[in-house]
């Protein structure tokens, strides 16, 4: 069933459709959260809080866009909800300074932290939504709000500006895990290698 | 060599991430394949998205688990369902109706200033209205002429003629009315008492006891026998010794005429007259009104009589002509002033006493419509089509202009208003949407 029908049978009372939507965006969901969170605690109690909207506003639920960007326009405003009240208590965070904790192997990210950290914030959340969300251009113009044009501009910026990065960087440290180092070579040497290639000029 | 680019850079992206239409995206498709420039473009789109995916998480906790529960009622809305708009669109419909609710205020405002309604007498003599009639003695300036009390002293009677029956003044009232005189050339000790008994002419005595009042009254007639309704005006004018004035009559036959005239009777003649008026046709509407302007009067025989011995006093100084040129010519001056001041004053007193003397009834007959089929008059029935078409023209055009005014009239304040409720309304409404998504 897609998630609309889903969505409606669960309106309608079929518990056991709420679960089927929960078993399919439990991951992307908790990804979502997981990437834009330093605690694991917050990303998880941040998930919890966007399904329970989803259950307590199933009966206002309307089809007018995609359930993918309804629920992710839930999470988005879980997620400024969570950072405004954050910014009250007074925990500000550097842009990324979660990143790092987030991924299996942070010496061969550190660079693409970097690179990700100086991104423009809207261009960085659009670009994050669309490579890791795996959003459409409508669905993240839904989410957050603007036009598409906007969407597919910012986006384009965004991966121009990597694209910079990634012919400046440097190869990345060696991790300190052995069982690792030769992926970490490989990768190094393929990233190296792609290095290489020069920039295009235009004829 | 310059390769001519059908499709912008951003248009690769979109075509690499599937955005584009099946139709567009074979375009693209074939032009990257043929365009170095585009197709390395490409590759690197391809290769920052394949080391993007360098940045995993892990995965959620076996302790996620779907919440408990069924769906719950919908939050009961304040607002109608048609006003669930985008954002954009709710924000202008919440300023339009503010500013609508704005504007009806402010032209309800305007429009409650309504004058009050002058005091009548209904047909059964019960005294109407609202309001309280303007006074006489407002009306004709003297508000203050006999009660703030100054300049006579103790023991003044009604209206403030002293009850021993010497006529006092304050010397600062000569000054007030002779501007230019100074009391310190001429020695006024503020006594005059001699200067009246000496010939002095008074103004027509009022009795205390009597008064004056000036009756008015309003009757509008219907009648068939238009034509002899002015015989009957003059008629009845002549049976009770009063006249007709300002007789007026309008339109042409067979378009319904109207009569208005103003008939002077004796005040003892009134109630009479209108009798005999009401019977030369059907009464549509009749009113009568009374005004007492006894006090009024009374004020105005004071004042003239006061204005009298002041003449008399200046002329009396000017006999002597002592003192300076320039304080004779001021002295004469001012008997001149004072002299065409009691003029007026006894040309009002006249008025006022025939006014009181003779009522005054307003007479207004129209004829009673009769409609004809044949020969329409002397307007021809296209004349009246044109006439009834530049009138609904004007009409139209006016409204229009009157719509226009009253918009430009009330448009700076609705916009003060809208301006200053925009900010408090929009951080109430994003209060609702967050209270609402939090839900």
């Amino acid at each position: 069933m897609t998630d609309d029908a889903l969505m409606l049978a669960f309106q309608a009372g079929d518990r056991a459709s709420f679960d089927a939507l929960f078993d399919r965006y439990r991951e992307p969901i908790w990804a979502f959260f997981r990437r834009r969170t330093a605690d694991p605690a917050d990303a998880e109690e941040l998930t919890q809080e966007t399904f329970l909207a989803l259950l307590q506003g199933a009966r206002r639920y309307e089809p007018r866009a995609s359930f993918r960007s309804y629920l992710f326009g839930i999470a988005f405003n879980v997620l400024a909800a969570w950072r405004r009240k954050s910014q009250r208590r007074g925990e500000v965070s550097a842009p990324l300074e979660e990143f790092a904790s987030a991924s299996h192997d942070p010496g061969a990210t550190i660079w693409l932290r970097d690179a990700l950290a100086a991104l423009d914030p809207d261009e960085r959340e659009i670009l994050i939504l669309r490579e890791y969300d795996a959003l459409d251009y409508a669905e993240i113009a839904h989410v957050l709000r603007v036009p598409i044009n906007t969407v597919r501009s910012r986006l384009f910026r965004a991966r121009m500006a990597l694209r910079e990065k990634l012919t400046d960087e440097p190869a990345p440290a060696a991790t300190r895990d052995d069982s690792e180092s030769a992926n970490a070579g490989a990768r190094a040497s393929g990233r190296g290698a792609q290095r290489a290639v020069k920039m295009r000029t235009t004829s | 060599m310059t390769i001519t680019h059908e499709f912008n850079r951003e248009e690769v992206m979109a075509y690499l991430d599937g955005e584009l239409a099946p139709a567009r995206a074979l375009q693209v498709h074939a032009h990257v394949e043929t365009c170095p420039e585009c197709s390395a473009l490409a590759s690197d789109l391809r290769q920052v998205s394949t080391n993007l995916r360098d940045w995993t998480v892990e995965s959620a906790p076996s302790r996620l688990v779907a919440p408990a529960g069924m769906p719950t009622p919908p939050v009961r809305r304040w607002w109608p369902r048609a006003l669930a708009l985008p954002i954009a669109p709710r924000w202008i419909a919440i300023g339009v109706a503010s500013a609508a609710v704005l504007g009806f205020v402010v032209l309800t405002q305007m429009q409650l200033r309504v004058r009050p309604a002058a005091k009548e007498w209904d047909l059964n003599g019960r005294i109407s209205g609202s309001a309280d009639a303007v006074s006489p003695t407002r009306a004709l300036g003297y508000a203050s002429a006999s009660k703030d009390g100054r300049g006579f002293g103790n023991g003044t009677g009604r209206g403030g003629v002293p009850t021993d029956g010497a006529m006092r003044r304050d010397p600062s009232q000569i000054v007030a009315m002779s501007p230019g005189v100074s009391l310190d050339n001429f020695g006024v000790n503020g006594t005059l008492g001699p200067q009246v008994q000496q010939g002095q002419t008074a103004p027509a005595a009022v009795s205390q006891s009597a008064q004056m009042i000036e009756r008015t009254g309003i009757v509008n007639l219907q009648t068939e026998k238009f034509d002899d309704m002015r015989a009957g005006l003059e008629r009845v004018a002549a049976t009770h010794h009063g006249s007709l004035s300002g007789l007026n009559v309008q339109g042409d036959p067979p378009n319904q005429r109207t009569l208005s005239a103003t008939m002077r009777v004796p005040v003892a003649e009134m109630d009479a007259a209108l009798v005999a008026v009401r019977g030369l046709g059907r009464v549509l509407q009749e009113s009568q009104s009374s005004d007492d302007v006894t006090d009024a009067h009374r004020d105005l025989a004071i004042r003239i009589s006061n204005a009298k011995v002041e003449e008399a006093r200046l002329g009396e100084i000017l006999k002597d002509r002592t003192g300076k040129l320039s304080d004779v010519l001021a002295v004469e001056q001012a008997q001149s002033r004072v002299r065409t001041q009691i003029e007026q004053m006894e040309a009002e007193e006249l008025a006022m006493r025939n006014r009181a003397a003779q009522s005054t009834i307003t007479i207004s007959v129209q004829e009673r419509y009769r409609a004809e089929l044949a020969d329409s008059g002397p307007t021809p029935v296209g004349t009246r089509l044109r006439n009834a078409l530049v009138d609904g023209a004007r009409a139209a055009i006016d409204s229009a202009v009157g719509a226009t005014l009253a918009v430009l009239g009330a448009a700076p304040t609705l916009l003060l208003w809208t301006i200053v409720l925009f900010v408090p309304v929009r951080i109430l409404w994003r209060r609702l949407r967050r209270s609402t998504i939090s839900a």
